[in-house]
């Protein structure tokens, strides 16, 4: 059996959402065409720090914005459906499906509202029974404005993606809800694969999602890595990020079992690696130590080489930091790749980054093109002077040694806390 | 077979494939309001009952000042110094010479970090959005123990963070076991740590506290962190017949299932853990429950399974311990 028939892992659904689209079609016309909107953040809350953010369409909240942890779980499922009604399973098969989901936003305690109500009682009870001089407004307002919500710190319990995804879908199988900051997406589709081959499961949903509120918006512009123009992935003008939301799920299921049962395949997931830097909290470590180690196991698990590699899509969170790091990795050891940062059309979709930028190198592959890294325009000295796509780069197999007839792209994600997380995805191998 | 608390039939079907996926346990830590693992034992053989909330003691981790600097161990959170100083044991307990690089870490946490999370929205409370605590947020984020861990400990296998209520540690081990069989690292420090805020119990009373009417009402909440080193069962392991105090003890079977036949019913019901008398309301239950069967184990050679269930989600986890 060949390395790849031996590890790699058939595709056989895809769903995502963000603001460039709701469905793989539109997502990808947005990608060659950059032409998602961005929003003010205005839309999360009256007081929010207004910083442009790629907000994901309106259809895609089924019961309308809710402004809480319900938020994440809707885009979550949302392209989940998209994916399982691709895949076209048996219902044994949906019965017995493990899913792995990632999420940042989705399973933190961010019921702002339902907290607020509660301090506002308390506040209220020591007001009466000191008699100050307070003036009591009757309608569980604080002085900062925030309205109470009684089911927001409910909606927390209730929306974890993994778990309610299993209800949904009925399954029996495993579930995971997997928080790993800005790899969450890639780690839960690497995790997938692995069970996929370890045969613990015959079909595995996997992927991430994340939807903005107040609160997590207001932390990561506290944090002063925003922009408040337009992202500027690996540019020398780079001032740093803008946060999007969205959701990516893909099906998985082992090659012999997508082909027993006629399954469309549209690519597969030839290898996932993952490390942690240990070097800085925040901080990507400056050598990429993190990073090599993560690309090296994936190119392992893939039993590749850093020559067989067509396209790389970058993290490209365009923070001084990230976009240095990654930069200097790709020159030094990718030097003739072409390399796309999809983040100037998405925003940085957090948990569903990874998720979402693996559907983003399968489309690639598809079609056989990487489009233009919207916001680059004027390379960097810091980052080595990478110079991603700026236009449509045709992409083509690139190692003799690939008698499979598969095209390969990298997928890299970099998270909060030093995780690192390298996807390799190939296409189907059947010319589309 | 050994089944604690809830006896009558096998619990659920064996997945196939499970033989392969065994680990073995080299090493267990614990931080936790009632101390040590050896804190833990002591109490569980004299049958002791958990303090009421207002005798309970602060855990303890004034031990972590043997391996970090004071100035360093100011800037970790709570939630993280637990977690710190239950892998810490752990990895002692083992006694291995390990190269940290190898060692991976997956952590199963019900809602991470909640003092960070509370003192983040407080300071939006406080004043407006643009006044709020950056340091607050970047502790408050899910997988901040995983960071500050792997940090502090060295260690560059892979790290994942697994939230998902009481079912979190199953998770965990689940996902350690997924790591190790795929060869991503030599061994895993796997865990449960979570901590309790009286704000966060405040706001959602009734998804936290038993219900009034209920056996496990009188018990406070505590805090802690429990960890495991784990490693890839091997053949030779698996036919030691030594049970005793640091035999390599399986696990063999960790899964989540939707089932509902009369065992599940049953665990439904009891949705504080085995041993929630003695440890009080946690939701790291399940790990406790695991320390406490190795306890058990360490003079015989029987087989546990410890359950878990999230009533919400109609979820149940079990794993079985031993061969």
């Amino acid at each position: 059996m060949s390395p790849f028939a031996h590890n790699a892992v058939a595709v056989t659904g895809m769903g995502c959402v963000c603001a460039a689209g709701s469905n793989s079609k539109s997502v990808w016309e947005s990608l060659v065409h950059g032409t998602s909107a961005r929003s003010s953040a205005l839309i999360l809350h009256p007081d929010a720090m207004d910083y442009p953010f790629f907000a994901a369409p309106d259809s895609a909240f089924a019961k309308g914005r809710l402004y809480s942890a319900a938020d994440t779980l809707q885009l979550a499922l949302f392209a989940a459906e998209n994916a399982v009604h691709e895949a076209a399973l048996s219902s044994e098969d949906t019965a017995s499906m493990g899913i792995v989901m990632g999420t940042t936003a989705g399973s933190a305690l961010h019921f702002l509202q339902g907290y607020a109500e509660k301090r506002a009682e308390e506040q209220t009870a020591q007001t009466e029974t000191t008699t100050a001089n307070t003036e009591n407004t009757g309608d569980n307002t604080l002085q900062s404005g925030f309205a109470a919500s009684p089911e927001d710190a409910a909606a927390y319990f209730c929306s974890n993606i993994a778990l309610v995804a299993a209800q949904k879908f009925k399954t029996s199988g495993v579930a995971l809800t997997v928080a790993n900051a800005c790899t969450s997406g890639a780690d839960a589709i690497g995790l997938g694969a692995d069970m996929i081959r370890q045969g613990q499961c015959d079909v595995v949903l996997c992927g991430g999602a994340d939807a903005l509120s107040l609160v997590p918006h207001t932390g990561f512009a506290r944090l002063m890595i925003y922009s408040n123009e337009a992202c500027r992935p690996f540019d020398a003008h780079r001032q740093g990020l803008n946060l999007g939301e969205g959701a990516g799920m893909i099906v998985l299921e082992s090659i012999a079992h997508a082909k027993a049962r006629n399954a469309k395949i549209l690519g597969y997931v030839a290898g996932y690696g993952a490390s942690a830097d240990a070097h800085h909290f925040t901080a990507p470590h400056p050598e990429a130590r993190g990073l090599h180690a993560a690309v090296q196991s994936a190119l392992n698990n893939a039993a590749l080489n850093e020559q067989d590699i067509a396209l790389i899509n970058a993290h490209g969170t365009a923070t001084r930091e990230n976009d240095k790091v990654e930069g200097n990795y790709f020159t030094r050891h990718f030097p003739h790749v072409p390399v796309w940062a999809s983040k100037g059309v998405t925003g940085h979709t957090l948990g569903a980054a990874g998720a979402l930028e693996a559907i983003f190198c399968l489309l690639a592959l598809q079609h056989g093109t990487a489009p233009r890294s919207f916001g680059f325009s004027e390379p960097s000295e810091d980052a080595a002077l990478l110079t991603p796509t700026t236009d449509m780069t045709a992409l083509h197999a690139r190692s003799a040694q690939n008698g499979q007839g598969h095209i390969y792209a990298l997928s890299t994600s970099l998270g909060f806390g030093g995780g690192n997380a390298a996807l390799i995805l190939a296409n189907n191998g059947e010319g589309k | 077979m050994s089944e604690q608390i809830f006896s009558a039939s096998r619990p659920l079907q064996a997945p196939s494939q499970q033989q392969a996926q065994q680990l073995s346990i080299a090493g267990k830590g614990l931080v936790h309001s009632l101390g040590d693992y050896n804190a833990l034992c002591r109490a569980y053989d004299n049958g002791d009952t958990c303090p009421a909330q207002s005798d309970l003691p602060k855990v303890d981790t004034a031990a972590l000042a043997d391996f970090l600097p004071k100035n360093v161990l100011r800037r970790i959170p709570r939630y993280a110094r637990m977690g710190l100083l239950a892998a810490q044991r752990a990895l002692d307990d083992s006694g291995l010479e390990l190269k940290r690089e190898n060692i991976g870490l997956v952590i199963g946490t019900a809602h991470a970090g909640v003092q960070m999370s509370m003192d983040f929205m407080d300071s939006i409370l406080d004043g407006t959005p643009r006044l709020s605590s950056p340091t607050s947020f970047s502790h408050a984020v899910n997988n901040m123990g995983a960071g500050l861990l792997s940090l502090y400990l060295g260690l560059r296998a892979p790290c994942h963070t697994v939230t998902q209520f009481t079912l979190s540690f199953a998770g965990a081990l689940q996902t350690a076991s997924t790591i190790l069989h795929a060869g991503r690292a030599e061994y895993v420090l796997v865990g449960a740590i979570d901590e309790q805020d009286p704000r966060f119990v405040r706001t959602c009373p009734q998804d936290l506290l038993p219900p009034q009417n209920s056996p496990y009402a009188h018990l406070p909440l505590t805090e802690g962190a429990v960890f495991f080193l784990v490693g890839k069962a091997n053949a030779k392991e698996a036919e030691s017949t030594n049970a005793g105090e640091n035999a390599p003890v399986q696990i063999s079977q960790v899964w989540q299932n939707k089932n509902s036949s009369p065992y599940a019913q049953n665990v439904l019901q009891h949705p504080f853990g085995m041993h929630a008398s003695l440890y009080g309301i946690t939701p790291m239950a399940q790990a406790l429950d695991v320390l406490i069967a190795l306890h058990n184990m360490k003079n015989t050679q029987t087989t546990h399974v410890i359950s878990c269930a999230d009533a919400h989600y109609a979820s149940l986890s079990c794993i079985q311990l031993g061969i």
